[in-house]
């Protein structure tokens, strides 16, 4: 018979991560834009029906496993962005042929987003910023680099959990494209999925992580900003 | 001591549902022949030997595989699973059920596993004395391409095979099996889950119910760990899975408590606060690493307070000629807190290094394997220093291995056998090998195959990682051992290692609620170190406040009425 511990420790790292947990709440603070029934089709549906799984695998072939997940996962981000885009390129196109429509000022509102969106070459710039802190860990810099990799990893594994207890929710719709990984550097799946839905309570600190980083970086290491558009 | 491994191993299976695993019916392994008389016995021998463990197996996998009524997965796939533990003969098994799958059906069998796994699954078939028609041996780094060529030609297949089956975890490797065209599905692994995602793929694959709905009913039970082991009885019970293992062949000693210096607890709190006044001026992301920063920070500080003492105890080991396995991280801290005298931050070497450094004053040359940079296996940049440190390390390892070896054409290392085919004994050139935690999965050459040989002992450290530490055990007993291994853990009550045994003994507890024999000891011994290091903890602590309140001058007390004045009751308010 085994007799297990009856000393509960008391973890003095539990004070200092209290206060550092991600908002895991799936609250809305406004309506959902639907843009299916404006566009006549459903963007995200397609693209989870077009997604060829082994688009890669002759490429890939003979790579160790854990290289060929990271290879898939930056697919997966390049694919989440070209989606988005093509989201707002349609509904650009609707909202210049439908201005005087109930719904064109959400559209328009959403419209908006796409400049913060910012390039797609950030998603292929996430290992190089990666491989530096690794290199950097003393900096501050790189803490703050690794530590937003962290969270981002807890936040897009609770939100896989989340979308699978909810599979009728459209937001998580977008998350059945993810292909049951948080990703490699999740902060780029997550922002792309926070652009689409950030009426939901746990998008706004994905805006202010990257955020943070963003300012950090530009006012200590511009030059890791280097293949940014 | 006697050899475990001189019997068949424990039926987990058979404990779990009190005897009652479905018995099977047919003997699938009837059908099967060799190719040649003159290897046919060995294969024989599995099917009317005294030990039923391949036998059973690979008839109650085919029962279940081949029965119309078995569950489906989402796939709409038949699924069992041989949760054997190491040297149980999960190869053989494979090698058995693909070739009676295929007899069966009529469609080939297709057996996936890590590329470097697929030359000795070979030499299983052969030594067997069977061929390879009906058999599709394919990596299962080259899964994806194989399964592309297979849609083009319009193959099917009898069932998917998967040898080391916990690489499922990874997501790749799950889209590409549902994908594989064959209705069933085989699985063989040791550690099949280590955590509850791993253990829900399985458990919804066996019940054919959706993994959320696996989930829902064990994370709405009371006791996790006996909603776990109730699901796994339930399964193995409706014929789904079969888990038979070797109980642990060694000592596992009382855990050692180091005693901890009042320095190192001052140091401790001066981290702890100093990290706590860090973290106010920082952004969130920061926050975050910065707690990660403070668990090596005290990890490494209370490592390096233990170095004095394994030394001692190695020099010991050797002395009484024994091999010592010595597992530990190995994290060279600069601390942000403690500062140095020339007021530069306070540097401490990873405590395998230390430890190597300590050593190497003493003459005592030893192997010392290096770990990994992080998530180097993943980003394809970090792919040739990794080649690189293998290199080393596996030269490194070759050092402490006994046994005579040559160096092939190729540069490969081959063992020297003699008339009787039996490997040649000769003493390893280190009997001391440093293994970080990281790094300490693999290496099946450190397990003592030569009786002639020094028995080996093994040097924990606490970690909160129970699948490193139970990979640690490994490398000192598994099924060719020739001798028992001696397990020391070490450890203090500093609030690191009070940390880690506090999380490997709940990593533990999960793998433990297989039933696992192996495992017992060392929740035992987890169980006992982290009583011990709080007991001590706790008796430390209140020595420090009486000495505190000692020190402090006293005074005459002085009456207050207001300290002692009862309360008031108020109207509707219980006092």
């Amino acid at each position: 018979m085994i007799t297990l511990s009856t000393h509960h420790f008391m973890d003095p790292l539990d004070e200092l991560s209290n206060f550092l947990a991600p908002v895991k709440s799936d609250q809305l603070t406004g309506p959902i834009l639907h843009s299916a029934p404006l566009l006549g089709l459903d963007v995200w549906q397609e693209a989870i029906d077009s997604f060829d799984v082994q688009a890669e695998a002759e490429t890939n072939a003979g790579l160790p496993l854990e290289q060929q997940q990271y290879l898939s996962d930056l697919r997966v981000d390049r694919y989440l962005y070209d989606t988005l885009a093509r989201e707002f390129d349609l509904l650009d196109d609707w909202f210049r042929k439908n201005p005087a429509q109930p719904e064109s000022a959400r559209v328009a509102a959403f419209l908006r987003r796409r400049q913060q969106c910012g390039a797609r070459s950030w998603i292929d710039q996430q290992e190089k910023i990666y491989l530096w802190a690794q290199k950097n860990e003393r900096d501050d810099f790189a803490t703050s680099i690794l530590g937003w990799r962290i969270l981002s990893q807890e936040l897009a594994e609770s939100l896989l959990a989340w979308s699978s207890r909810e599979p009728e929710d459209p937001r998580g719709q977008q998350i059945r494209l993810w292909q049951d990984s948080q990703g490699f550097y999740p902060q780029n799946r997550l922002r792309i999925w926070a652009f689409r839905f950030p009426e939901d309570a746990r998008a706004p600190q994905i805006f202010e992580w990257e955020a943070a980083i963003k300012r950090e970086m530009f006012e200590t290491h511009p030059e890791l900003l280097t293949g940014v558009q | 001591m006697e050899n475990p491994f001189d019997r068949p191993p424990i039926n987990i299976s058979a404990a779990l549902t009190d005897g009652r695993v479905p018995k099977w019916r047919k003997d699938y392994l009837a059908s099967i022949s060799a190719t040649t008389n003159e290897k046919g016995r060995l294969l024989e021998s599995l099917r009317t030997g005294e030990d039923p463990t391949i036998r059973d197996g690979v008839n109650l996998a085919l029962s279940r595989l081949l029965d119309p009524e078995a569950p489906r997965d989402s796939f709409g796939k038949a699924t069992f699973l041989v949760h054997d533990g190491t040297g149980t003969g999960k190869s053989f098994q494979a090698i058995l059920a693909a070739k009676a799958l295929a007899a069966e059906t009529g469609e080939p069998a297709l057996i996936t596993t890590r590329a470097d796994l697929i030359p000795a699954l070979r030499r299983d078939l052969d030594r067997l004395g069977l061929d390879d028609s009906q058999i599709a041996f394919v990596p299962i780094e080259q899964l994806g391409a194989f399964l592309k060529e297979a849609q083009r030609q319009k193959m099917q297949f009898s069932a998917t095979i998967v040898d080391e089956a916990q690489d499922c975890r990874i997501p790749e490797v799950r889209k590409i099996l549902e994908r594989i065209p064959a209705n069933r599905q085989l699985f063989f692994s040791a550690t099949p889950f280590h955590n509850l995602d791993e253990f829900c793929y399985f458990s919804s694959k066996l019940t054919g119910k959706s993994s959320h709905q696996v989930k829902g009913e064990i994370t709405a039970a009371k006791d996790l760990h006996l909603a776990v082991s109730d699901q796994l009885r339930q399964i193995t019970s409706a014929g789904g899975m079969l888990h038979r293992e070797f109980p642990f062949y060694g000592n596992v000693l009382p855990p050692e408590l180091l005693p901890l210096s009042s320095e190192s607890r001052a140091a401790e709190t001066q981290l702890i606060n100093g990290y706590a006044r860090l973290v106010e001026n920082r952004n969130f992301p920061s926050r975050r690493k910065l707690r990660e920063d403070l668990a090596t920070e005290l990890n490494t500080a209370s490592d390096v307070t233990k170095v004095d003492s394994i030394l001692q105890r190695t020099v010991e080991l050797l002395s009484q000629n024994r091999k010592v396995i010595l597992a530990g991280d190995d994290q060279p801290v600069a601390s942000r807190i403690l500062r140095a005298q020339d007021g530069l931050p306070k540097e401490t070497p990873g405590f395998l290094s230390a430890l190597r450094l300590a050593m190497a004053a003493h003459g005592i040359e030893c192997s010392f394997i290096r770990a990994f940079p992080q998530n180097s296996e993943a980003i394809p940049a970090l792919s040739a220093e990794r080649a690189a440190i293998g290199a080393r390390n596996f030269a490194e390892m070759a050092r402490f291995v006994d046994g005579a070896y040559r160096t092939g054409e190729s540069g490969q290392r081959l063992e020297l056998r003699d008339r009787d085919h039996k490997p040649v004994f000769a003493p390893s050139q280190t009997n001391v090998i440093l293994l970080p935690y990281e790094q300490v999965a693999g290496w099946p050459e450190l397990n003592q195959r030569f009786p002639q040989a020094p028995e080996v002992s093994m040097i924990l450290t606490p970690t909160a990682s129970a699948d490193q530490f139970i990979q640690a055990i490994g490398r000192g007993s598994r099924r060719n051992s020739q001798g028992p291994t001696d397990v020391h853990l070490v450890a203090n009550d500093s609030c690191a290692d009070r940390r880690r045994l506090s999380q490997l003994l709940k990593g533990l507890q999960f793998i433990a609620t297989t039933g696992s024999p192996a495992i017992a000891p060392f929740l035992q011994l987890a169980a006992d170190c982290l009583d011990r290091t709080s007991i001590q903890r706790t008796a430390q602590d209140q020595s420090l406040i009486q000495h505190q309140k000692n020190q402090q001058p006293r005074s005459p007390r002085i009456f207050d009425p207001n300290r002692c004045r009862a309360p008031q009751a108020r109207p509707g308010v219980r006092l």
